[in-house]
């Protein structure tokens, strides 16, 4: 039964970009004008990738590329639906790492590290084994919350505001944005899902793509405008601009608002971890049809989560928090993939006929 | 299927010998006593199968009058409170049996022993001629039905009926005469209002039926009764619009109830884990409550189905929604304005109720810097003179309040109040004096005994998961709040019987529905959109 509508997989979509916006912004350059103009040419490039899934949805109907694959050939099937668990334990590896990570470092050094990547791996399992319909209700108000904290954080700061901070003052201007522009799609992982969640999709992906890349827009564009505003230049060399700026701002009631963002951080973790283990579950179930779908989901969590505490534990996460994530895979399973089935596999329709 | 006979001749010869037919039977059943199941007639070598209690159900009345009323007793195992009488009607052998104390003495001596002693059949005076006048031409009591078995015998019997038996048919005619004691209406315990009706559903499922029935008077309301459990044959009746319901939700709820296979079934709460499919897995219930009848006329309105179980005053309504628990009849009393005012302020406490103490201590904790610093001060020198940490001072003060809530509610109402002084005032007042906990911290947990009073309904959830965010917040802040709170929010989305999720119609998104949720709409807005069960569903893209 299809469970997901188009306003809760955007919701899904938004929910992971919103975490991935309050973690960490790779600067690509260190002016934050250029970087928002680089996510205008970043939301170009991803309405580009939509365009084969929204033609795959309308060729196949109720299937993504893995279930299309297995239906028509079993070798084939497994290899794509390996492709796509890869990807989706990764993304679960540096979501978790990363989360820990800027978890321990800014926040919690009262809580191990240990204990962090085991209760936010079992979050995810618990989340994850849930059907995307209750993930996507549920990540739709972790997004009302994180709308109701950001709004509040912006009009606890407005005395701060400081349209000066814009400027355009750097040495290469077209490769700043051409930089941040890759940063920006970098950070998109969840686009997969577009794909990826197609059978669960009540209505059109078109609608769901649009609705996700006009919200993105103004969200990134809004958060980075008034993180600028009020920081400047700093934005860029905070690790963590938002929360930066939420440990900037006070009112007479609360001092700081950091750990109130903190929290909305947290659940927009989990979500995203969850809606990863979901469908790196459905991958384990697509390749084993005879685990059940909580033992692929403890697989899904528990594989990734240990192999993120071998970087963790010893401190080593830096390396990897800190360096570029590259587009590539995000573009081949999102993009090509759908592409190359649009191309050389018939619809069902054309099958019959 | 088995067939017991009964042997009439011998039944007939011991009657004749003792000269007294109630002697006889009386004597059959102090046999039937001693080997209950399958015993010998004394003397005459013949065996004679009798229906017993486990297998009276299905066996049909013995056309023999004295043999029907040995049966009757050997079923009931010669219990004190039947009552059989033998009476001559027009000329012909009948009996009335009743329960002691559950039918009414005067309207069974006005409405059957009168009409039939009067009664003078000249054609047709026979067996036949009797029954036709009990069944067909006169109008004895409200209700009245024919059975051809014990187990239906037994079934009226037990429920207040007068049964009467004639001589030579395997049939009987039952009666509605009930007058057993009952409690009468009286204003409601748990839903107390100001301005909306002050009558409650009593023990008595009739009783409660007329209650509804008499504030909808529409044909399309439904009632549909039925009896569950093996032993105790409950009345169990399941009420719905047949034009607002959907009818698969009516015809799966009506599967889960007939599947229910317990031997007893005493209260609501039997029936709701059978019904209620996240029983076991949902901190909420999907299924709510009511002792008002106007209320449940409401939800009826709305498209629910409620239950109705003898002997319970409460009515279960299902499916139930979240926003519904912050609603009550008052609501619609009063001005819009004002009941969207304390709807916010019902939001409020529950949050205070459930998370404040928790809160508190993953603050005052781990993030001590998002009080300003004033407070941060008072609170530090109030808890630095505190012998426990923070959490387990919060705990323990939690489950003493827990303690005092539960012994000051079974307590009668004049020692409960004394209890909540004693243990709100006095122990309060000398804890705080004698240093074992901080001021500030009474302070907490005094708005959040009284936050979790103003969502009765809710008072499970908020009490377990108070303790819960305790803990939580007290071992990791924050942190494991907000992982907490996640899960709590998935778990409540996750609930979704009858295809309604408990979460709308605020997620999934309804836009007719959530008015109510933020503001009470008007009077005129409901005429126009009074959104139902089936809206829901059909949102979902479920048929109805």
């Amino acid at each position: 039964m299809k469970k997901l509508t188009s306003l809760q997989l955007c919701m899904l979509l938004i929910c992971g970009r919103a975490f991935t916006l309050m973690t960490f912004l790779p600067a690509g350059s260190d002016n934050s004008l250029i970087y928002m103009i680089g996510t205008v040419v970043s939301t170009l490039i991803q309405a580009a990738i939509v365009i084969p899934i929204i033609i795959f949805q309308q060729k196949f109907q109720n299937e993504n590329p893995c279930t299309l694959a297995l239906s028509r050939s079993k070798p084939l099937g497994i290899f794509v639906t390996l492709l796509y668990m890869l990807y989706f334990a990764l993304v679960i590896f540096y979501v978790i790492g990363t989360f820990t990570y800027f978890m321990d470092y800014y926040f919690s050094d009262y809580i191990p590290r240990i204990m962090i990547v085991i209760s936010s791996a079992a979050a995810a399992v618990y989340v994850g084994k849930m059907n995307t319909g209750v993930i996507g209700k549920t990540g739709a108000v972790v997004f009302a919350l994180f709308l109701f904290f950001t709004a509040t954080l912006v009009i606890s700061s407005l005395e701060n505001f400081s349209t000066v901070n814009f400027h355009l003052a750097d040495n290469d201007v077209s490769g700043g944005i051409w930089q941040a522009a890759k940063g920006e799609l970098s950070r998109n992982a969840d686009l997969i899902f577009l794909v990826f969640l197609l059978p669960d999709l009540k209505g059109k992906v078109g609608k769901s793509s649009a609705v996700f890349l006009a919200v993105r827009f103004a969200l990134v564009e809004i958060i980075m405008g008034f993180v600028t505003i009020i920081l400047g230049d700093y934005t860029m060399y905070s690790k963590l601009p938002f929360f930066s700026l939420a440990a900037y701002s006070k009112t007479s009631i609360i001092e700081r608002y950091d750990a109130a963002i903190m929290s909305v951080w947290v659940m927009l973790a989990i979500i995203k971890l969850g809606m990863y283990v979901h469908c790196t579950a459905r991958c384990v179930k697509y390749t084993l049809p005879k685990l059940s779908f909580v033992t692929s989901a403890i697989i899904a969590s528990a594989v990734p989560a240990a192999a993120s505490l071998f970087y963790l534990i010893p401190h080593k996460w830096e390396t990897i928090a800190y360096s570029s994530v590259s587009s590539i895979p995000l573009i081949i399973l999102a993009a090509v993939v759908p592409l190359l089935m649009i191309l050389f596999m018939r619809g069902r329709k054309n099958e019959k006929a | 299927m088995r067939i017991f006979l009964i042997d009439t001749q011998i039944i007939k010869k011991a009657l004749i010998k003792s000269n007294s037919p109630r002697s006889a039977v009386e004597t059959h059943a102090a046999e039937f006593k001693a080997t209950p199941h399958n015993y010998f007639m004394k003397g005459k070598g013949i065996e004679m199968n009798t229906p017993d209690y486990r297998t009276y159900k299905d066996v049909k009345i013995n056309p023999d009058l004295s043999g029907a009323m040995t049966d009757l007793r050997a079923v009931t195992g010669n219990t004190m409170d039947l009552n059989i009488m033998f009476v001559k009607v027009s000329g012909v052998d009948c009996a009335v049996a009743t329960i002691e104390a559950m039918t009414s003495t005067s309207a069974m001596s006005e409405l059957i022993f009168r009409p039939l002693m009067n009664l003078e059949l000249h054609k047709k005076s026979n067996a036949e001629g009797v029954f036709s006048f009990l069944t067909e031409e006169s109008l004895l009591a409200a209700e009245r039905k024919t059975v051809f078995t014990y187990g239906d015998v037994i079934q009226y019997l037990f429920s207040g009926f007068a049964v009467i038996f004639v001589e030579s048919l395997s049939k009987a005619v039952v009666y509605s005469i009930q007058g057993y004691d009952k409690r009468s209406v009286s204003t409601p315990e748990s839903e107390q209002t100001i301005k909306a009706a002050q009558d409650s559903f009593t023990e008595t499922i009739r009783t409660n039926l007329s209650l509804i029935r008499r504030r909808m008077k529409t044909p399309s309301l439904r009632f549909e009764m039925m009896q569950i459990g093996k032993r105790s044959s409950t009345d169990v009746c399941m009420m719905y619009m047949c034009d607002r319901a959907s009818s698969e939700t009516v015809d799966a709820l009506r599967k889960q109830l007939s599947k229910i296979k317990l031997d007893t079934v005493l209260t609501t709460g039997y029936i709701e884990p059978f019904i209620d499919e996240s029983f076991g897995s949902s901190v909420f219930s999907q299924m709510s409550y009511s002792e008002r009848p106007d209320m449940i006329c409401t939800r009826l309105n709305q498209g629910r189905i409620c239950i109705l179980v003898d002997g319970t005053p409460f009515c279960i309504i299902c499916p139930a929604l979240f926003a519904e628990n912050f609603q009550t009849m008052d609501d619609y009393c009063e001005k819009p304005y004002y009941v969207t005012f304390m709807r916010w302020l019902k939001y409020i406490a529950f949050f205070l109720a459930v998370a404040f103490p928790g809160l508190y201590v993953a603050l005052a904790n781990f993030h001590p810097e998002v009080f300003t610093l004033k407070l941060l001060l008072n609170l530090a020198v109030s808890e630095e003179a505190t012998p426990y940490p923070l959490t387990a001072e919060v705990f323990m003060l939690m489950v003493l309040f827990e303690i005092m809530k539960e012994a000051g509610l079974r307590l009668p109402k004049s020692v409960g109040s004394a209890v909540s002084i004693v243990g709100g005032l006095i122990i309060g007042d000398a804890a705080v004096k004698s240093g074992l906990i901080s001021a500030p911290l009474l302070i907490v947990v005094g708005i959040t005994a009284t936050s979790s009073f103003v969502i009765p309904s809710l008072n499970q959830q908020t009490t377990i998961l108070r303790l819960v965010y305790i803990l939580v917040g007290g071992c990791s802040g924050l942190y494991g709040i907000a992982v907490c709170t996640l899960l709590l929010i998935a778990n409540i989305n996750a609930m979704d019987d009858f295809a309604i999720s408990y979460t709308a119609p605020v997620t999934p998104f309804f836009p007719k529905g959530i008015t109510d949720v933020i503001s009470r709409k008007s009077f005129k807005s409901y005429e126009r959109t009074e959104s139902t069960m089936k809206e829901y569903r059909e949102k979902r893209g479920e048929k109805s």
